[in-house]
């Protein structure tokens, strides 16, 4: 098999960065991008994007902190380099404050931001409803211009870029070798995955751009995040809700809580609603898996599932799945040369 | 009551506005009048970016360190009010960058988060060995002359377009005191060889990704030349030029290149940002504020002048705590001429 034809299904964060991984650790392999929907349209484009990791209950802190740290390192080159503007990652300052003590006094990815630490008495008297917080400085991904960045990248390797819907993996088998399933929220049909549910978001992208820091509330539930020409506000975690259809309640609810940490905000304009469904699951699923029908095997690697996470973890377990797809693609290897025998 | 005001950059508003607050409830006759040549968007306050930072060393100079605190200390108060983004106030953080180990300034207390920079921070900043990392405040002269402006036009003061050739020619005639905040041009009503041109440029784009101000330090070549870069409400500003003594407020191709090549070098990403103006303006420099009284002889009357002028490149950062002192200054003037049994004001 001289050029493996691979299938990446999904066009988020993570199909294009799981995409782009294959392309440097395959250059053999010829990549294909099939998804119903792009940017401006992904889950990815509702996110603020910022390198501040999530949870995941059942994935090893180990494993989740090497993904971050390979995350972080990936983008802090990008963002002090030329082309920082065109892929939309700058450095951003901030403070995630609490108001209660949280549990763990630092956490995992501390040392991998930059320059940690608690802030002080001077600092918390701008929030005079919380007690405790750290200030630090992450990265940001703005969306659109990071995904058509990799689609760019993608294009100058030789990457097709297709709109297709696809409603069954198999239905790649007699063109593609390997299928790489990127879909998030989409899995639980494509895949028929149970494990993962919806958290439904609804955040406001509104223009004010005397808002230089974020601030994030420790209960993960309210936070701004000035990107390059909108602050995102947010937010909500509902758990199970698939609804996609901004609702006007709460876009009142996350203004007020917004501009109670930051009264300026009052002064927002061209207020825009958004709502993503952020797949989530206990862990991030990827892993290989080998299909087969009536003798026909048709390996598929998947990356999905990360729920709040995203943006944080995109590029560790981008590589993770492209080594995986390596480990596919020499399976076919060598399959195909006992088939010759 | 008649008070001048000669000059309506950020000094001469401010001063204004403090007197006026403290004075004119006690002093129903209190009449105050702006007199300028320049006003906003056309002072030197307008063309600074705005960054509340004092230079690197007070040599020593520990009234101008209280003044900045004030005046810190003061804007920090207004952050949260409504008021604020028509100030043209708003937090911002970012790097002072150094080839060398420094001190820490005087101001390491007054701004907020205040800390040496990590080797992985240095890492962004080739050829830079040491820095620091703090949270401060940006105030834009262009929103805030016109919010000063709007307060004291609400509360009776006057304003004339005029360029002031002399303390004559606005004092006399009922006007007890005057407020020199002429900036660059005190020189014209007073000669003061103490007071030179700090000749600064100015490039303005748009690079709305930075959300970090970065400042660069070269100890031998002296305070703002070398490279810095502030992000602002509507662009981005670079700049790196003091140049003492020269008076020209032409752009420079020279300084142009100087400051371009040498902010892309900082931050390479700059090069594919948008240029949408270039400034040039003279910082008032001395080697201390001239905040002072002194009584001056016009034919057989008396004027008393509150000087106010010298902020070279600190005038925003200053500002508040000087319009206090002049306030101060103003009140025991009243005091003497027995306008007022005590003077007012908070007891500091």
């Amino acid at each position: 098999m001289a050029s493996p034809k691979v299938a990446v299904v999904g066009a988020g964060v993570i199909g294009l960065s799981t995409a782009l991984c294959i392309t440097e650790t395959c250059p053999s392999c010829s990549v294909t991008v099939l998804s119903d929907q792009f940017s401006p349209n992904t889950t990815s484009d509702v996110a603020a994007g910022m390198l501040i990791p999530h949870i995941y209950p059942d994935t090893p802190i180990h494993r989740q902190k090497q993904w971050f740290q390979e995350t972080f390192t990936y983008l802090f080159a990008i963002s002090n380099s030329a082309q920082a503007s065109e892929a939309g990652i700058h450095l951003v300052s901030g403070w995630q404050i609490f108001k209660s003590p949280p549990k763990e006094e630092l956490p995992f990815w501390s040392g991998i931001v930059l320059g940690f630490r608690p802030m002080s008495e001077a600092e918390l008297q701008k929030f005079p409803q919380h007690r405790f917080g750290h200030a630090f400085t992450t990265l940001k991904c703005d969306c659109p211009p990071y995904l058509l960045w990799l689609e760019k990248r993608l294009k100058a390797t030789g990457t097709q870029l297709y709109t297709r819907k696809v409603a069954d993996l198999w239905e790649l088998h007699r063109e593609y070798d390997i299928v790489v399933n990127c879909t998030g929220m989409g899995a639980h049909q494509l895949v028929g995955d149970k494990q993962l549910f919806p958290v439904r978001g609804q955040v406001l992208k509104v223009h004010a751009p005397w808002v230089t820091q974020f601030i994030r509330d420790g209960d993960g539930l309210t936070y701004i995040y000035p990107g390059i020409h909108r602050v995102t506000l947010g937010g909500t975690r509902e758990k199970g809700n698939w609804s996609l259809s901004p609702d006007a309640g709460t876009t009142r609810d996350i203004f007020d809580r917004c501009c109670s940490l930051e009264p300026s905000l009052q002064g927002a304009q061209d207020i825009e609603v958004k709502v993503g469904l952020r797949p989530s699951r206990q862990c991030v699923r990827v892993q290989r898996e080998v299909l087969s029908q009536g003798g026909i095997k048709l390996p598929v690697v998947h990356n999905y599932g990360h729920g709040a996470g995203g943006f944080s973890v995109h590029r560790g377990t981008a590589k993770e799945a492209a080594h995986l797809v390596e480990e596919c693609f020499s399976a076919l290897q060598g399959s195909s040369s006992r088939a010759k025998l | 009551m008649r008070v001048a005001i000669i000059g309506a950059g950020v000094i001469g508003l401010s001063s204004a506005l403090c007197i006026q607050e403290q004075f004119q409830s006690l002093l129903p006759s209190l009449q105050l009048e702006v007199y300028a040549d320049h006003f906003t968007p056309h002072t030197t306050s307008d063309g600074a970016a705005g960054l509340w930072q004092p230079y690197v060393s007070d040599h020593g100079n520990l009234q101008e360190t209280l003044w900045n605190k004030e005046t810190f200390d003061h804007l920090l108060g207004q952050l949260h009010s409504p008021a604020a983004k028509e100030m043209g106030l708003f937090l911002i953080s970012g790097y002072n960058l150094f080839r060398e180990p420094v001190q820490d300034p005087s101001w390491k207390n007054i701004v907020l988060g205040f800390r040496n920079l990590t080797p992985k921070e240095l890492e962004l900043f080739p050829g830079y060995s040491h820095g620091w990392f703090n949270t401060a405040l940006m105030l834009e002269g262009r929103s805030y002359l016109p919010w000063l402006t709007n307060r004291l036009t609400q509360r009776g003061v006057k304003f004339f377009h005029k360029k002031v050739e002399s303390f004559q020619e606005v004092s006399g005639d009922g006007v007890d005191v005057v407020l020199n905040c002429s900036g660059m041009r005190s020189g014209d009503l007073q000669p003061d060889p103490e007071l030179q041109p700090g000749r600064g440029q100015i490039i303005r784009v748009l690079a709305p990704w930075v959300k970090h101000f970065i400042i660069t330090h070269d100890l031998k070549s002296g305070i703002y030349n070398s490279p810095y870069i502030i992000p602002g409400s509507e662009f981005t500003v670079l700049g790196g030029i003091y140049q003492h003594g020269n008076w020209s407020e032409e752009n420079s191709a020279k300084d142009h290149k100087s400051i371009w090549d040498s902010c892309c070098q900082l931050l390479p990403a700059l090069q594919k940002a948008k240029i949408v103006g270039e400034w040039s303006g003279l910082r008032p420099a001395r080697p201390s504020v001239r905040l002072e009284r002194e009584s001056i002889r016009l034919g057989n009357l008396q004027a008393e002048v509150i000087h106010n002028y010298g902020h070279g490149g600190f005038g925003l950062t200053i500002h508040w705590g000087c319009a206090m002192a002049a306030a101060r200054l103003f009140g025991a003037i009243l005091q003497e001429k027995k306008q007022l049994a005590t003077p007012p004001g908070p007891r500091l």
